[in-house]
């Protein structure tokens, strides 16, 4: 095709096109393909950091993750359960509030700020903030219940509580999710509402029939930016429990960096990352799969 | 469906309320709903607000204060001494310019290319 043949014009258009691209695939070359190469390989050898020629151990790393690593489990199934916890408690609040802020009502910008606000806040100095407020003694949330007459729980020190805390902090700054359910209310046809209203739907009938459905493509995609980055949370976690009390709340990414940066087993952190990569590959493919016939995208 | 029917409705369903008034409860429960969560959500704010102006006394208190007893305004030009706040502050201003410039030049000459 005309792939072979170009002309002296098109192939000096070429050359120019290439070297104002070039900051990109460089970068792109040195910070990402690089680096995903290099784990790749990493996690089929016992890299320490220390010694610069690791040995090639083939699949010990995922045998050892699997069968002698007691707290990789643990990692696994802590994270699936924050992970379908946020999932479940982010989507119902979200559209929830995207469904009261669509109303025309008094002082509307300001509670579209208020909930907006957490999203632009650093992960780290909210983080800290929560910290303090979910402390049980000297916090805010306690300090309110006590002032009722309740004994509040002891949030992130408690193991029976630790994790839920953690996932209530992550719904708080989960912002972004209702800005964007918010624009598919607002790219509702409204002359679906009057056709309903036409055919005698009561408010409840325009929501299951009309709204709901409608709002399935930003659901989709919520769903799994939520989904992956449930699954790779850090710096939240890694801020306010560092997967205390008793590895209740060490995530999978928490015990990465324990085997990375702590341990100094690459290797084995390497193989932990491939493995996540895995398991949140399958999951987004399942997702689009079941959302096939579900996700409603004509209108 | 009766022709004439559609024909005498579209004063009211025209009416620019959107679907507002359909919803149960009104418009009454949408705002006090949305007050709830929007100082729920602020909470923190608040928080981290009448923290910065307690004393360290008040800030240790059991149980704690919402609203501080005295404010100690004296916080803030601590808070700049104590630590190398200016020296920080450059450090950062000095990221985001040089950043900044950079992401931009950088995306315009490789949009130019990707065109």
């Amino acid at each position: 095709m005309a792939r072979r043949r170009l002309t002296r014009q098109q192939r000096r258009s070429l050359s120019w096109g290439l070297l104002f691209i070039s900051p990109w695939i460089i970068g792109f070359m040195a910070f990402t393909v690089y680096p995903v190469v290099a784990s790749f390989f990493f996690s089929f050898t016992n890299f320490n950091v220390i010694n610069f020629d690791p040995d090639w151990v083939g699949f010990r790393n995922y045998v050892q993750l699997f069968t002698r690593d007691r707290l990789f489990l643990k990692a696994l199934t802590n994270t699936l359960r924050y992970a379908g916890m946020l999932i479940v408690g982010a989507t119902l609040l979200d559209i929830f509030a995207a469904f009261l802020l669509n109303f025309k009502v008094k002082g509307l910008s300001l509670y579209r700020t208020a909930l907006f606000l957490p999203v632009m806040t650093p992960a780290v100095a909210s983080s800290l903030t929560w910290v303090w407020i979910l402390n049980p003694k000297r916090g805010l949330i306690n300090g309110l219940l006590a002032r009722v007459g309740v004994e509040g729980p002891y949030w992130l020190a408690s193991p029976e509580t630790a994790l839920l805390s953690i996932v209530l902090v992550s719904i708080w700054g989960s912002g972004r999710a209702i800005l964007i359910y918010l624009v598919g209310l607002k790219d509702v046809p409204q002359h679906l509402y009057e056709a309903a209203k036409i055919d005698g739907a009561g408010a409840w009938a325009k929501m299951w029939n009309v709204t709901l459905p409608l709002l399935t493509p930003q659901m989709l995609f919520n769903l799994v930016t939520l989904m992956i980055g449930a699954l790779q949370s850090f710096v939240g976690p890694f801020i306010m429990t560092r997967g205390s009390p008793n590895n209740a709340t060490l995530l999978y990414g928490l015990h990465l960096y324990n085997r990375a940066f702590t341990d100094m087993r690459m290797g084995l952190a390497s193989a932990m990352a491939w493995i996540m990569f895995v398991i949140i590959f399958l999951l987004t493919v399942a997702l689009f799969r079941l959302s096939k016939n579900r996700v409603v995208y004509e209108r | 469906m009766n022709t004439e029917a559609v024909a005498a409705r579209p004063k009211t369903i025209r009416g620019n309320t959107r679907y507002r008034l359909a919803y149960p409860g009104g418009e009454l429960s949408i705002q006090v709903t949305l007050l709830i969560l929007a100082v729920v959500f602020t909470l923190p704010f608040w928080w981290m607000l009448s923290s910065s102006l307690k004393s360290d006394a008040e800030i240790f208190q059991i149980p704690p204060t919402l609203v501080p007893h005295t404010l100690q305004f004296s916080n803030y030009p601590e808070s700049v001494t104590t630590i190398n706040f200016f020296g920080y502050l450059l450090n950062t201003l000095r990221y985001t310019v040089f950043a900044t410039i950079g992401a931009v030049l950088s995306n315009l000459v490789i949009s130019y290319g990707f065109s």
